[in-house]
């Protein structure tokens, strides 16, 4: 088991990763490659540069400077998080492997929020659900959806297959980006609404109608649109999320034993300094975690 | 890493007592309804832990949706944690996903 794994390979990561490192323990970073900083067209507003600097100069400079210290980076989509049997660290899923640590720092980067399909919001808990593995067993040989197109959706619907009678991948209007099995039906239409019906007065969530007006009949829509987040990761593992961010105390601590949030997940400024901060702080209060736990 | 354990103040309630333990109860109702495996469903009973603690005028209890899927169902339970909130013998307010003692708090006063 490794001491610590940080979700994300942006400024609060690659910051968690260092000083974590620094701290004596062995840190891994998984992530899918460039996130919100590379995206950047100039850095200026941070300290020490003489110059402007690109986002993706800034991004891959910290990077290399991690590796330097003996941080290792893993290149995959993180689908899934979850705590490992006996409780005593927590699990990390990319599509082809699970890795398995002490401690985790989600930095993931801020969740987009959920496309405005009315009684998307209207009807969560009522057969809108985030998390596949919590709520699956609810839609035993029931027809469920799944609203995304990517790994993560993916991962989503292969996790309601052996319990639904029929799962159904809803792109909303995109080309799926990984290949999709054929015992999931794929949509490719746009969403236009859930729908739901009131039985014994219970609102319940009943269909999707589609742009050109028809309506599929489903019993339960699951949302994994594009990469999941901190927050869909948070969401998952049973850390308090408040207005789609991360809940972390003044050490970057979740309410879960051993996970931590840093950066844009847990809200405020938008900026490379304060996910710089965080990434330290966290970095350091998980490596403190792993070394009480030895 | 500590593991979540279950406090003997939150009270086990079944599709049996049901009636006893929280609709004919006198004071305000929390009843989480959870599976046992469901890690977001012992983060919310370490919540509601702390409202047991520190709130008896509160009456704090769970129901295992696994074991009782059709009473669930009659809840209109479909995700969980679902909490509800009972006042009065009546479904008072009803949170979703893993809420905050503070949020469950102020379901009941």
């Amino acid at each position: 088991m490794m001491d610590i794994i940080i979700i994300g390979s942006g400024p609060a990561g690659v910051s968690a990763a260092l000083y974590a490192r620094r701290a004596g323990a062995d840190v891994a970073v998984v992530s899918r490659g460039s996130g919100a900083l590379a995206k950047a067209e100039k850095i200026e507003n941070y300290y020490g540069l003489a110059e402007p600097l690109t986002g993706a100069e800034l991004e891959a400079n910290g990077i290399a400077g991690a590796k330097r210290l003996g941080v290792n980076f893993v290149e995959g989509e993180v689908v899934g998080l979850a705590m490992n049997e006996d409780f005593t660290g927590l699990v990390v899923q990319t599509p082809k492997e699970a890795f398995e640590a002490k401690a985790v720092v989600l930095a993931a980067g801020s969740t987009r929020l959920a496309p405005r399909i009315p009684g998307l919001k209207e009807l969560e808990g009522k057969g809108v659900s985030y998390c596949a593995i919590c709520d699956a067993f609810f839609y035993r040989n029931k027809t469920v959806a799944v609203l995304g197109g990517g790994e993560y959706a993916l991962h989503e619907a292969e996790i309601l297959l052996p319990h639904a009678a029929k799962v159904m991948l809803f792109t909303n209007g995109k080309e799926p980006a990984v290949k999709i099995p054929d015992t999931i039906e794929v949509h490719k239409e746009k969403v236009t609404a859930v729908e739901s019906e009131n039985e014994g007065g219970m609102e319940r969530v009943s269909g999707l109608r589609m742009e050109d007006g028809t309506i599929t009949l489903i019993n339960g829509l699951f949302v994994a649109l594009g990469t999941a987040g901190s927050v869909d990761f948070a969401r998952k593992i049973g850390a308090a999320v408040d207005n789609n961010r991360v809940v972390a105390d003044k050490d970057m601590a979740t309410n879960v034993p051993g996970l931590y949030a840093a950066g844009d997940c847990t809200g405020g400024l938008l900026q490379v300094v304060k996910a710089a901060y965080e990434g330290a702080v966290a970095g350091l209060a998980a490596a403190k975690y792993v070394r009480n736990q030895k | 890493m500590k593991i979540v354990k279950e406090k003997e103040n939150i009270i086990q309630v079944t599709p049996e007592n049901f009636k006893a333990e929280v609709l004919e109860c006198d004071k305000p109702v929390l009843v989480i309804f959870y599976a046992a495996w469901d890690q977001p469903c012992r983060m919310q009973q370490a919540e509601l832990d702390t409202i047991a603690d520190k709130h008896p005028d509160i009456k704090v209890c769970k129901l295992d949706v696994e074991e009782y899927p059709a009473f669930a169902q009659q809840y209109g339970i479909m995700m969980i944690p679902t909490t509800i909130a009972f006042k009065d013998g009546k479904k008072h307010k009803r949170a979703t996903g893993l809420r905050r003692a503070g949020v469950l708090l102020s379901m009941v006063q």
